[in-house]
């Protein structure tokens, strides 16, 4: 019965796979590639090009494109994990709540800023946050204006509205997650006497954990490829990775230099995420072999 | 579906008050927007510029919400119909351009596009116009990762409505293509209608390859990030407020279409039952 649903003439195959074909090499795998060959080409006279390492040397002599590289993943990562931890007491809330009333109104708080994109939640901000804003003029109102705050606030700011939309992101797939979680095994562990940390660990983490750890995956690269929120600290702290790219392509219409800029983002942002998928498939056992070991 | 849900009966379950202040807190850009924006809405829609930009932002978001959904629908089936491994290996190449930052996306598509352009008009002296920055390769910049959502979204509701109708159609003697055509396609429509929404409002707010890829007529997204880098000035904050406006009333259509879709039912009858 069920062989039948297959599509077993080559025609169909090909009718089939066509349009994830056509969408994939034309505008995934040609344009990657085109890069890797823009990265790698020199040139030695007008319109004449060989190939060369001479951009990915030039990458090698400068202190700041690795520095923004550092800065660019590692504050990636510290929001993602921000992320996951709000997040994770919020979904299981919202989880637990029976249909309507609040829960729709929790899941509407999280799906009205997600619909909406970053430029506008970082307008959202920008209206909280900035010299001018909301919360400056809140606290200069009630002489609470101390410049030690403001500065502080001013380098935080980038960083409230990244954890925030990461968060929402975050809350998303996690609630999705924790909705599954089969309500027999949660009154199994009440009834064993596990207080919320053994539930936690004996049923909730486990079962999310897959889910969970594809959405950090999401939420990083998310986070590294967003250009907005840095605008809202200025550039004090050092170019987000992303504008380095975009200077190069769009100013100084240098594009051998921005790509491979381009590839040094992919590759270092790859690293992250491949370490990342190595730790989650090591330590995926260990809560199987903790529930074989306990009788 | 075999696990129950977690939510007990009709009880509000208790939540903790840092929980509920970090809720309070997910409200804070919306409200800010509609106190500082909403007044400026007349305005706005006074704004040459805008209007042009929110023209453009139609126009491609409806291009993406086509094709997204006309190519998420054959990717959801393809992965319905592969066998074991290579269902693996597809859907992990379906969802890869989620995971490569837009930016890329967008320079990669921007330096392919020139290399085609300059290609054809080196050898046949062609000006290929739609191969310079603008709308249509904007359009193919946001594609790639719209697509992935679509066809996210549309095998999942091809999962749930299982293969029996489709199967009993075929046994009755209807071909394959015609049972799919009659059968499970009108069955998909709210499916295809909610996946085609989601596609044209992840557009409009796509800013990453959209601002590398749109030239000279920019989408509203991109003019809003523009006057982002500007001091702070009315009028992207009431376009802030339509496009929070726009998104509630897609979120209410989008509920609704969830609701009467045969797919959502907490338990769906059994597929032969009968329509």
């Amino acid at each position: 019965m069920k062989a039948q649903l297959g599509f077993p003439t080559r025609l169909g195959w090909l009718l089939l796979s066509a349009p994830a074909l056509i969408a994939l090499l034309g505008l995934v795998a040609l344009p990657l590639a085109e890069l890797v060959a823009l990265s790698l080409r020199e040139r030695v006279a007008p319109r004449v090009f060989t190939l060369g390492w001479v951009h990915y040397r030039e990458l090698f002599d400068q202190p700041q494109p690795w520095q923004a590289l550092w800065r660019t993943l590692w504050q990636s990562a510290l929001v993602t994990a921000i992320a996951l931890g709000l997040a994770f007491p919020m979904a299981w809330t919202v989880a637990r709540q029976p249909r309507g009333g609040p829960r729709s109104l929790m899941l509407g708080l999280c799906l009205l800023p997600l619909g909406v994109g970053e430029v506008v939640r970082v307008l959202g901000w920008a209206i909280l946050l900035r010299e001018a804003g909301a919360l400056p003029w809140v606290l200069s109102k009630a002489s609470l204006s101390i410049p030690a705050i403001d500065s502080w606030m001013r380098e935080a700011a980038a960083l409230i509205a990244r954890v925030y939309s990461s968060l929402l992101f975050m809350l998303l797939a996690l609630i999705a997650i924790l909705d599954t979680v089969p309500a027999t095994q949660v009154e199994a562990a009440r009834d064993l006497g596990g207080g919320s940390l053994q539930l936690l660990r004996g049923v909730l983490i486990p079962h999310a954990a897959p889910g969970a750890g594809a959405a950090c995956v999401l939420v990083f690269m998310l986070n590294v490829s967003n250009g907005l929120a840095p605008m809202l600290s200025g550039e004090r702290q050092g170019p987000w990775f992303t504008a380095l790219i975009d200077a190069e392509f769009i100013l100084r219409l240098n594009w051998e230099q921005g790509a491979a800029l381009g590839m040094m983002l992919l590759g270092g942002s790859s690293l992250v995420v491949s370490f990342f998928l190595v730790l989650a498939w090591a330590s995926r056992r260990a809560p199987h072999r903790r529930g074989a070991a306990t009788p | 579906m075999s696990a129950t849900p977690v939510r007990a009966p009709r009880r509000l379950a208790p939540a903790s008050a840092g929980v509920v202040l970090l809720f309070m807190v997910l409200a804070l850009p919306p409200v800010a927007l509609l106190a500082t924006g909403l007044v400026d809405l007349g305005a706005l829609f006074g704004d040459p510029t805008w209007r042009a930009s929110l023209a453009q932002s139609l126009r491609i978001a409806f291009c993406v919400a086509l094709f997204s959904t006309v190519f998420g629908l054959a990717n959801a089936c393809l992965l319905r119909a592969a066998p074991g491994r290579a269902k693996t290996a597809l859907s992990v190449l379906v969802m890869l351009p989620l995971f490569i930052p837009g930016d890329i996306l967008g320079i990669g598509l921007l330096a392919f596009a020139s290399r085609l352009a300059q290609f054809a008009d080196d050898r046949f002296n062609w000006q290929i116009d739609l191969l310079r920055p603008g709308a249509v390769l904007a359009m193919l910049g946001q594609l790639a990762p719209i697509v992935s959502v679509s066809s996210a979204i549309l095998g999942i509701c091809l999962r749930r409505l299982g293969p029996g109708l489709e199967d009993a159609a075929i046994d009755l003697g209807a071909s394959r293509a015609g049972a799919f055509w009659s059968i499970t396609l009108p069955r998909l429509r709210s499916a295809l209608w909610g996946s085609a929404m989601v596609a044209a409002l992840l557009s409009l707010a796509e800013v990453n390859a959209t601002q590398l890829l749109a030239g000279s007529h920019p989408p509203m997204s991109v003019w809003m990030s523009t006057r982002l880098r500007e001091s702070l000035h009315p009028l992207p904050a009431a376009a802030g407020v339509w496009h929070l406006l726009v998104v509630a009333a897609a979120s209410m259509a989008l509920l609704r279409l969830a609701g009467e879709a045969s797919w959502s039912a907490p338990n769906h009858r059994p597929a032969l039952s009968g329509e």
